[in-house]
């Protein structure tokens, strides 16, 4: 769903629980974050979130472990380790019995390098394929990461290149290059385990993970959640191969105008930015990087460990006073 | 010559792929009728049909917004 619908579907329900009868929940609906998080004792918290996809890619084994990976990094955006999971999905009913189990199978392999473990599922029939994890995450209490606490002067990091759904959506209209497609799967595939680690020791500010309401919505909601505004130096940003090109040729999802109607309004664009990419960054990712806010002066160590790793990190921008995200 | 693409029911990129196909076979004085049934559609067409130099003009009917797109 467009991030405006969403908003007005919750405020249906969202005053029935009242924070002051539940204070075991630590991050609820209130705080709009990435997961749900559950106090159990003054040394662990629960971390509870569930996500599903429908097909981002033609290979059932990559989409069921991609899918897997970016229902995963929601607690990984929460600073939590992942414990347990449970599989969510609808097959259709003359699908052949090989292509559920391909995804199914993709999905458990991820699971198993995550290092938690999978307990179970619930399927249904349905006409399109629909895949991903209800997942429990554990983390202790006084070091959750959420999108609330990014401060003036801290560094702006990303974990993995854009792109990632500007490629599908050129591979859904047959004309994406392969080469681009694999790089792509590749980047989804790619757990945001490390980051989380490097995100935890260099005491992040902020931390969410970029997924369906683009770059943009997801420096938003730090930005508003914070108090603060986010500079993202538009030179330094990562694009996956082939994104830039299919972004000039106008190939955009139907998810990036809904973004682009709930967000552009808050955000401020410095002349000479291309409209092509910012629509790119308000383009609906898959399984995207970690987009943290950590104290400008851990940002040589946050480098190192990456390099450490094995793992990719791009100084992006800046948190500043005041509001939205700016453009420069 | 003119060409109808019936893009009604499609989600994007599909129409501005449609659109982007129709364009590449167009020549000088001929036009093109893209018939869209979403504002997302029509936003991303119309910017096809700009940024390869068309000239644009829309109209609506009963839900159904016919974007004619010609060459100069």
């Amino acid at each position: 769903m467009g991030p405006g619908a969403l908003s007005e579907m919750l405020g249906t329900f969202n005053g029935m629980f009242r924070p002051e009868e539940h204070p075991e929940l630590l991050i609820g609906l209130e705080s709009a974050d990435d997961a749900a998080v559950y106090k159990v004792s003054d040394e662990l918290a629960i971390i509870f979130t569930v996500d599903f996809l429908t097909p981002v890619v033609d290979d059932p084994f990559a989409y069921g472990a991609i899918a897997a990976a970016n229902s995963m990094s929601d607690v990984y955006a929460m600073g939590g380790r992942v414990a347990l999971a449970l599989n969510v999905a609808c097959f259709p009913d003359d699908l052949p019995i090989e292509i559920p189990g391909a995804i199914l199978r993709g999905g458990a392999e991820k699971i198993a390098e995550a290092g938690a473990v999978l307990a179970g599922g619930h399927t249904l029939i349905d006409k399109e394929p629909k895949y991903g994890l209800a997942v429990m995450g554990l983390v202790h209490p006084d070091r959750i990461l959420t999108k609330g606490n990014a401060r003036p002067g801290d560094a702006l990091l990303l974990g993995k290149p854009l792109g990632t759904g500007m490629v599908t959506s050129a591979a859904v209209g047959e004309v994406a290059e392969d080469k681009h497609i694999r790089a792509a799967t590749d980047s989804m595939l790619h757990l945001n385990e490390h980051a989380s680690v490097i995100a935890i020791e260099c005491k992040a500010t902020s931390c969410t993970d970029v997924t369906g309401f683009g770059l943009i919505g997801h420096a938003l909601e730090i930005a508003k959640n914070s108090g603060v505004c986010l500079h993202i130096y538009t030179e330094n940003l990562p694009f996956l191969p082939g994104s830039r090109e299919y972004a000039d040729k106008w190939l955009f999802p139907g998810g990036t105008c809904r973004n682009i109607d709930a967000f552009l309004p808050r955000v401020s664009v410095e002349t000479g930015i291309e409209e092509e990419l910012v629509r790119l960054l308000h383009t609906p990712e898959t399984s995207g990087g970690l987009l943290m806010t950590i104290p400008a002066n851990h940002l040589t160590i946050a480098m190192e460990l990456a390099s450490k790793h094995g793992e990719n990190l791009f100084h992006i921008g800046e948190v500043k006073e005041g509001t939205g995200v700016l453009l420069e | 010559m003119m060409m109808e693409v019936d893009a009604r029911g499609l989600s994007c990129p599909q129409p501005a792929l449609m659109t982007r196909n129709a364009i590449e076979t167009l020549g000088s004085d001929d036009e093109v009728v893209i018939l869209l049934d979403s504002e997302t559609a029509l936003e991303n067409c119309t910017r096809i049909a700009e940024k390869n130099a068309c000239q644009t003009s829309t109209s609506r009917k009963d839900g159904i917004t016919r974007l004619r797109l010609k060459k100069p």
